[in-house]
């Protein structure tokens, strides 16, 4: 079907890739090499596979977007179990990968010439009464995502939990911010969990191969990938913080005051904690444009995951959509795997929005940034092959005639982050959309509370930098241990500290804006504002 | 177009901002330049400075360097978050440009380079006559690398450059 | 090289994808919106957009923008969030305490 391809970096001017031993994967029956660390989805794209499924509907292929286990377009059949997500799903020597089809795959291209006008299915057979019944069976036939397995697939014997929980500081999220909360707390001897969805606590940091900015104090002039490791560090030394790893929220029921959480293996556990913190991060923002469903369109996280995480090129040349920081950056991340940026559009009017010094690293290498520029359409029929971008009028409408053609194999979607805003909500909080802070975010007090019993911090507070997180998460961790009667007597000191550099830090008239939102939605007691 | 809008400054806007030391101090001696023109929050160089050099009043105010008091030690070349600090001196005719490096291939003595200038186009062709790895316990790791180049005028231009094979 | 693009007319040929889960396009939300279900919670039951195994953690915003273009309304609210948040299998929560396998 497909040569031989390997699509892995095996040198890189900053990391090192450690991979681990080689095993074998099947997919579809065919053998694949794949390593021990990678996920299924690294190990399948490394071989050069770009399609992982047929989307629900319309039968198109699909790839994944996030790699994050965020987005679930990278659902395949593993080891008999349907609609696992690849992308955080690691590889076992031996095992076998299927795509998920159906009947509708080979009827898609002939329902495809219907060319139904938008919406006209809902109204399909509804009429005479008596059709729909036996009009909607063989209908159901073809759409869906996989069939049942044949018979019970068996669920790894060992690993997972089952049970009940308590502990008094419960941490959501192991990024920047929960990680500095949990070390904060853990040091000032409060009992502490924290959990994270992935196979090692870090969250986005261990993708960052730049230096940070902000004061050398805190994170400065640290990779980011190095800060990640020194906070796992220091939470691995601490006896009370207990961790977490390929386990997330399921849900959070306010009456019994618990948490569900799902474990690896497929497993649960309820957790009562006296304290919460969420610090769930952010969602990639997509952009609506005309293929944008294509393999080979990605988020700016997946790319970094791809690239910096298990080491494999998304393509060999690409381009960025997007105006700040992480467009950006990215794009001298894939400078740096050896892979040709064919130019960042940007779709913002005077300039491009992240830091001038991000710009200029960039262009120096040659890279094009174009302003006032946005997609239309991705190009290719099975995988992206080129992408047209048109020249944007004053208040975004697009000019006609300025359409063109820029060559490409991957289109990386870099246009910002938008605040995890779910598990937030299941404590009711008072939400409001902000949009100088990302998105719908809680109001909270000055102690980052935003319901009785839960904090927040890091990019789902407000999307900011690494740096602000992690100083959100130390101030968290420590007005926690406040609460829970534990801290000692520098905790009002080291409050202080931390509050003045984050007011430092977000000093630079780049946040001006945010810091105006930030005054706005802080109030003085969250108790009454809750009412 | 403003510089923020193509993600360059041109030496002619460089040279108003005060970015670069008088051409006769250049001539005698190592030199830091800094572009970096925004307020943004950061301190790593003048953290590192040993001499005093480079002064921040705030966070996010943009650095200013004393020129009579830089030693042209290049740790603030290897700190620097934004990559836009650089190095220049003039030497018998030659110019010299300490660049950060964190491409492949590695940088050897006596490598030909191409030089890029601050658009990302090729200038001219140089050769590295000082690759270092800098690394001050673990912070700042990285390739800290400088490029000799016959007209002591591209110095001012030259900000990147790429290995030739 | 310069090439001209010229579009085609959308006819729900054109795929603007807005929820990856349900394959809801931008024309299906449009055509919902000015058949008159002009509120994010009858929107997301008529397109399915934000139903999906992901809870609209992509299309959730989308939706949002394209509601707030095509109203001229202040959208301020998301739509309401139960769990599951991550999905589950059924028998993780049937099965008794204690017992590992899905096997019965």
């Amino acid at each position: 079907m497909i040569a031989i391809e390997d699509w892995r970096i095996y040198e890189h001017p900053i990391l090192k890739f450690d991979r681990g031993k080689e095993v074998t994967i099947y997919l579809d029956g065919k053998p694949l090499k794949a390593y021990k660390n990678e996920t299924v989805a690294a190990a399948l794209y490394a071989n050069g596979i770009r399609e992982f499924s047929k989307s629900i509907k319309y039968r198109r292929p699909r790839g994944f977007f996030c790699a994050i286990g965020r987005c679930s377009a990278c659902m395949m059949e593993v080891d008999g179990v349907p609609n696992v997500r690849t992308c955080v799903t690691l590889v076992r020597d031996g095992m076998r990968i299927k795509r998920q089809r159906t009947i509708a795959d080979w009827a898609a291209p002939f329902l495809g010439m219907m060319k139904l006008p938008p919406l006209r299915y809902m109204k399909l057979f509804t009429r005479p009464g008596f059709i729909y019944e036996p009009a909607m069976k063989i209908m159901r036939k073809f759409t869906g995502l996989g069939s049942y397995p044949e018979k019970v697939p068996e669920v790894a014997p060992s690993g997972g939990y089952q049970g009940e929980l308590s502990t008094e500081f419960l941490i959501v999220g192991g990024g920047p911010a929960g990680m500095s909360a949990a070390v904060e707390a853990g040091q000032q001897g409060v009992d502490t969990l924290i959990i994270d969805d992935k196979e090692k606590l870090g969250g986005q940091l261990l993708k960052q191969t730049h230096m940070f900015f902000s004061d050398v104090k805190y994170a400065a002039g640290k990779r980011g990938f190095k800060l990640g490791e020194e906070l796992v560090e220091k939470i691995s030394k601490l006896d009370n913080v207990k961790v977490m790893t390929q386990t997330s929220a399921v849900g959070y029921y306010p009456s019994e005051n618990t948490m569900l959480l799902k474990g690896p293996n497929d497993t649960t556990l309820k957790v009562k904690a006296k304290k919460y913190l969420i610090s769930t991060g952010a969602y990639e923002r997509s952009l609506v444009f005309e293929n944008n469903d294509l393999p080979g369109v990605y988020g700016a996280g997946g790319v970094q995951t791809l690239l910096n995480v298990y080491g494999v090129k998304p393509g060999n040349r690409g381009i960025l959509l997007g105006t700040g920081n992480v467009a950006l950056i990215v794009s001298y991340h894939l400078l740096q795997a050896g892979i040709e940026v064919a130019g960042v559009f940007a779709p913002s009017f005077r300039r491009v929005r992240g830091y001038f010094v991000h710009a200029a690293k960039i262009k120096r290498h040659g890279v094009p940034i174009v302003t006032r520029h946005t997609i239309v359409k991705a190009l290719g029929k099975n995988r992206v092959e080129g992408a047209i971008v048109t020249k944007l009028a004053d208040y975004g409408k697009p000019i006609p005639g300025t359409e063109r053609r820029v060559d490409c194999d991957f289109i990386c979607v870099g246009v910002g982050l938008n605040p995890a805003y779910d598990l937030v909500q299941l404590f009711n909080p008072k939400m409001v959309y902000v949009g100088a802070l990302g998105g719908m975010v809680p109001i909270r007090d000055r102690t980052y509370r935003f319901a009785e019993n839960a904090y927040i911090a890091g990019d789902c507070a407000s999307i900011e930098e690494a740096t602000t997180a992690v100083l959100e998460g130390k101030l968290v961790g420590l007005y926690a241990s406040q609460a829970l009667g534990h801290g000692d007597e520098t905790v009002p000191e080291k409050i202080e500290e931390y509050t003045r550099a984050l007011e430092e830090d977000r000093g630079s008239p780049f946040s001006t804006r945010l810091r105006e939102a930030l005054r706005d939605i802080t109030v003085e007691k969250i108790e009454e504002a809750l009412k | 177009m403003k510089p923020v809008q193509r993600g360059y400054y041109t030496r002619e806007e460089l040279e108003e901002l005060g970015v670069f030391p008088p051409r006769e101090e250049l001539e005698k001696k190592r030199l830091c330049v800094i572009e970096c023109v925004e307020e943004i929050p950061c301190n790593p160089c003048a953290a590192v400075c040993r001499s005093g050099a480079i002064i921040k009043e705030g966070l996010c105010k943009p650095p200013v360097v004393d020129w009579k008091a830089c030693i042209g030690c290049t740790m603030c070349v290897a700190a620097c978050p934004g990559m836009a600090i650089f190095m220049q001196w003039i030497e018998d005719g030659d110019g010299y440009v300490t660049m950060p490096y964190e491409l492949l291939p590695e940088p050897k003595i006596g490598d030909r380079v191409q030089l890029l200038n601050r658009k990302g186009e090729a200038v001219g062709e140089g050769m590295i006559v000082n690759p270092t790895y800098q690394a001050r316990g673990d912070a700042y790791p990285r390739w800290v690398v400088t490029v000799k180049m016959d007209d002591p005028d591209l110095s001012y231009e030259v900000r990147a450059f790429k290995i030739l094979e | 090289m310069k090439r001209v693009y010229r579009g085609k007319g959308d006819l729900g040929v054109v795929k603007k994808i807005v929820c990856r889960c349900h394959d809801v396009t931008e024309s299906d939300i449009e055509a919902a919106i000015d058949a008159g279900y002009d509120d994010l919670e009858t929107l997301k039951r008529i397109t399915g957009v934000t139903t999906g195994h992901c809870q609209g953690k992509t299309c959730l915003p989308l939706t949002m923008a394209i509601l707030a273009r095509k109203t001229g309304k202040n959208v301020n609210v998301t739509t309401k969030i139960r769990p599951p948040i991550d999905p589950i299998t059924l028998g993780s929560i049937a099965r008794p305490p204690g017992k590992r396998s899905s096997k019965r």
